[in-house]
């Protein structure tokens, strides 16, 4: 569990962190909130821009990922190829695909916008598994990796 | 030849709803240009271009940081389509580029860009927004000098350390400056007008280009500035700098080929293609809503069964028989299932003890006293405004509910629309209020094989039946032994008894003739005959699915036949009944009757209920039993204790 | 105790308005007579009787409009059908035609009126060697 303070002190330090492994996390709102973007290109050929947020979920005290996925001109890739060919989270009932179980598609708290967020009741339980030196890495390496987001070699957690 | 990786622009949801928000609230009709401001990113891979992105922060200038370059532009967003338009014919185009180039030429020129390089760098974008259909269209456009004319370029390897030009821009955030060969060290830009060697300084471009060996088209602008500072240059060496992976370029041209006067602009190139966004999904609320609900089911569809095939439902059309306590709470049930086609069939008025029963009504609609079904519609909509819903005033026709000759014609009608109403749909649930009126539905439901079930509750107590489909005649070559009861030959509601229902309000006293029951009744009923449906339609054959108890038979589990709860217990149960041959109802005597004479049929089953007992044949059982005995022969009785 | 189930029962035999019912008051036949007793019952009429099944009908406790019987044992000619029983009950209930109720096996069953009693007997009958049913109105608003 993370209180807010603890958490914004966390992602300014990750911020700063990312930003020396050339990865530009930008903080947000008076650091309140952290955002990457960058492209990516889908198996289509399609380049599409990968929209990642970093925020604070107050009920559960812990931080949480937001996603989104846009065209260039500026509409989002529809949630059935969300799933299919960026997540690639398979569609048969026996997968241990966790993820499936854990995406919702929820309005922004600061944007107004439906984003895809990975619901945080299970991360004080996972965290509390991780030894950390950087709270805020090791979580990203954990929920970040299910969004191939691919954490630079040098940060990389065991 | 030289080459520049040319620039894409890249925007999201939130930029279009600031657009839309400050459009609304702030610029209204305004036309003018509107500031925006776009961070480039200088670690960009996956990309064949440089990424001009901008979202809902772009209305006003960041702190930059060392992995970005900024630069600042405008938005024009046109009233009309047709403003737009005009706005992006070839000329128009072309005056605007002509406008913005002039605008870095003098900046140029006059050396101020020495002072403020950032100035070198612009962009425009030209957009329409339709903020009623939510589609927008824009065009970008960044200025890029074609000066020199045909430069070429080399690409050495980095005569430096990019390390230091990195921790320069870090802590500048200074978009071009210049590195000075001899004193190894970095410099501000405005140094350059005093050199006279261009193989003494490496100008250093923070570049946003993801290509290895080509500049971004930003870097044209510099090269542009540079050859008009130094006329006599003949090349000019440019360090593309990026967060990792900057290259080195040696621009050449050909020296004093074209001497520029100074008030000639050179020509300019920069304009993207246009492209347009369809966001009504995104921003109309309608949309929106059906977006989150379908996304809502598919959920449960994700997280539960993929398996689960929610087509069934927003594909159904479901007539819901009376409008009252239960069908209120049934079409609530079925729509958050994804049914999106529901029906109201009732013939009363809301009164003032209705709405705090009946979900669907409110203290307004009785006090108008507006017809209850075009009530219920009217609810639906302001709930779902995407629901298909149809209200009908009509009454069923009711066993023992006499009718003159005078009527006869109305009768016909109502028969007929009350038939074709059941033909149309797939579902009909039996809601009504009395027994007599779930009679005539009962016939035509069963003759025209649609899933009917009835819905009924007493003070405590409640019921639901899903009727057998079809006919029973038609169904006895399937197997009558097997363990389950096929659903062709379930009983309905009236096959477990022996008497025509017949006119229940005639000698009723007050409180027998006003439905009383307990108030979670409705809903507990409601809901589970929701759910029968809902498991119904996920059998593989649901209009085959045998009535079981096993929770394997369907996706969601068992599919009971009757359902059977007792309130002052807490208790259900779930009985499985064979239709009845003598059935007043769905027999097929009286299937028969009602096919052959139709309305003249109900007509005179209407004024004497004991025709259906006649057609059936329980007249005589009934005559058959009088002389039957079944006393014990002790005196056995509650009151010998 | 006596005089209290005679005034519920005058109570509840006086026309069909049945009022409330107090359950537990009312003891089931069950109840009142140990196993033993109802299956020598059963034995003997058995013996006397071949053709006909022995069957307990009695007011379902949770049910509030339908009058109580004045016995609630019966027997009943094997070869009729659960149709024809259900209406030698109406008939001592003096039920109005527009009153619709069901029977309860067993408290949890349904059969379907085109059931013999015998088979019904086959299926259903009690260890103690009677046939258990109960019945209620069968709920009609919306």
């Amino acid at each position: 569990m993370l209180s807010e303070q603890k958490f914004r002190e966390e992602l300014q330090k990750f911020v700063e962190q990312m930003s020396q492994n050339k990865w530009n996390w930008q903080l947000k709102e008076n650091g309140k909130y952290a955002r990457e973007t960058h492209l990516e290109t889908l198996s289509s050929g399609k380049i599409v821009s990968a929209d990642i947020h970093i925020l604070y979920n107050s009920t559960y005290q812990v931080p949480t990922l937001w996603f989104n996925f846009f065209e260039n001109n500026g509409a989002p890739i529809p949630f059935e190829e969300v799933v299919r060919d960026i997540l690639k989270i398979p569609e048969s009932e026996e997968s241990d695909s966790s993820l499936r179980q854990r995406i919702s598609h929820y309005e922004h708290p600061i944007l107004g916008v439906l984003y895809y967020n990975i619901h945080p009741c299970n991360t004080e339980k996972i965290m509390k598994e991780l030894k950390t030196d950087s709270y805020l890495i090791s979580w990203l390496s954990v929920y970040g990796q299910q969004l191939g987001l691919r954490l630079p070699d040098s940060l990389k957690v065991h | 030849m030289a080459t520049f990786v040319s620039f894409k622009t890249y925007l999201d949801t939130p930029f279009w709803r600031e657009v839309n928000k400050r459009k609304l609230h702030e610029w209204k009709l305004d036309e003018t240009p509107k500031p925006i401001f776009s961070q480039l990113s200088l670690c960009e891979r996956n990309s064949d271009h440089c990424r001009l992105s901008l979202s809902h922060d772009s209305f006003k200038p960041s702190n930059g940081n060392p992995n970005e370059v900024s630069i600042s532009g405008n938005l024009i967003l046109y009233n009309t389509r047709e403003s737009f338009k005009a706005a992006a014919t070839t000329k128009s185009l072309e005056e605007l580029m002509k406008t913005e180039a002039t605008k870095i030429w003098d900046v140029i020129t006059t050396k101020t860009w020495l002072q403020t390089p950032h100035l070198l760098s612009s962009f425009t974008i030209i957009a329409f927004a339709d903020l009623k259909k939510f589609h927008y269209i824009y065009k970008t456009f960044i200025p890029s000098l074609k000066y020199p004319k045909n430069p070429e370029q080399e690409i050495p390897s980095l005569s430096t350390d990019e390390s230091s030009l990195l921790t320069y821009y870090k802590r500048t955030l200074a978009p071009v400056f210049l590195f000075s060969k001899s004193s190894q060290e970095p410099l501000e830009i405005a140094h350059l007008e005093s050199q006279v060697n261009p193989d003494d300084v490496l100008i250093v471009v923070a570049d946003p280009s993801p290509n290895p060996s080509s500049a971004g088209r930003l870097v044209k602008n510099v090269v542009a500035a540079v050859a008009y500072l130094h006329s006599s240059w003949d090349h000019c060496n440019v360090i593309s700098l990026r967060s990792s992976g900057s290259i080195e370029i040696k621009y050449s041209w050909p020296a004093n080929a074209d001497a520029v006067a100074q008030n000639v602009v050179p020509q300019c190139s920069g304009w993207e293609q246009h492209y347009s966004a369809d966001l009504s999904k995104q921003f109309d609320p309608k949309i929106m809503m059906e977006e989150a609900v379908n996304l809502n089911l598919s959920l449960i569809k994700w997280r539960l069964n993929p398996d689960l095939k929610l087509e069934r439902y927003s594909t159904l059309k479901v007539l819901i028989l009376g409008a009252g306590t239960i069908g209120c709470n049934l079409a609530r049930g079925i729509m958050a299932w994804g049914v999106r086609h529901i029906s109201f069939v009732d013939n009363s008025f809301v009164s003032y003890s209705n709405p705090v029963r009946q979900s669907l009504s409110k203290f307004e609609d009785a006090r108008k006293g507006r017809g209850k079904a075009e009530t219920a519609v009217d609810a639906l909509k302001e709930i779902f405004p995407s629901v298909q819903a149809f209200g009908y005033q009509l009454t069923v026709p009711m066993p023992g509910h006499t009718i003159d000759e005078k009527d006869e014609e109305q009768l016909e009608k109502d028969v007929r629309q009350l038939e074709d109403l059941i033909k149309n749909h797939d579902v009909v649930f039996l809601a009504l209020d009395s027994r007599e009126a779930r009679w005539l539905p009962t016939v035509m439901a069963s003759i025209h094989r649609k899933i009917a079930i009835s819905v009924a509750i007493g003070f405590d107590t409640y019921v639901i039946i899903r009727h057998g489909i079809g006919l029973r005649k038609d169904s006895l070559s399937e197997d009558v032994n097997s363990e389950a009861v096929p659903y062709s030959q379930l009983s309905c509601y009236f096959c477990s008894d022996v008497t025509a229902p017949g006119n229940s309000t005639s000698d009723r006293t007050l409180d027998q003739q006003c439905t009383v029951s307990r108030s979670g009744l409705s809903m507990i009923a409601s809901g589970f005959a929701v759910e029968l449906l809902a498991s119904i339609l996920q059998h593989p054959d649901p209009l085959a699915a045998p009535a079981s108890l096993d929770d394997n038979i369907t996706l969601l589990g068992a599919v009971p036949h009757q359902i059977r709860g007792f309130l002052h217990r807490f208790q259900q149960i779930h009985p499985s009944v064979k239709r009845f041959e003598k059935c007043v109802a769905c027999g097929d005597l009286i299937a028969d009757r009602f096919q052959k004479n139709g309305w003249k049929f109900v007509r005179d089953v209407m004024n004497s209920p004991k025709h259906l007992e006649e057609v059936t044949g329980l007249d005589e059982l009934q005559e058959s039993v009088e002389a039957i005995d079944i006393d014990f022969d002790d005196d056995e009785s509650v009151v010998s204790v | 105790m006596l005089a209290t189930l005679q005034n519920y029962t005058q109570t509840a035999m006086s026309g069909n308005r049945g009022g409330s019912y107090i359950s537990g008051i009312v003891p089931s036949f069950k109840e009142r007579r140990p196993f033993h007793e109802r299956q020598k019952d059963v034995e003997e009429i058995r013996s006397q009787q071949p053709n006909k099944v022995p069957v307990i009908i009695e007011r379902f406790d949770g049910e509030r409009s339908l009058p109580l019987m004045d016995r609630c044992k019966f027997l009943v000619p094997d070869h009729i059908t659960v149709a024809e029983l259900m209406s030698i009950v109406r008939r001592r209930l003096q039920l109005h035609p527009q009153q619709a109720f069901f029977l309860l096996v067993n408290e949890r069953s349904m059969v379907s009126n085109s059931m013999s009693m015998s088979n019904l007997y086959g299926q259903e009958r009690d260890p103690d060697g009677f046939v258990y049913m109960v019945y209620t109105s069968q709920p009609a608003f919306g």
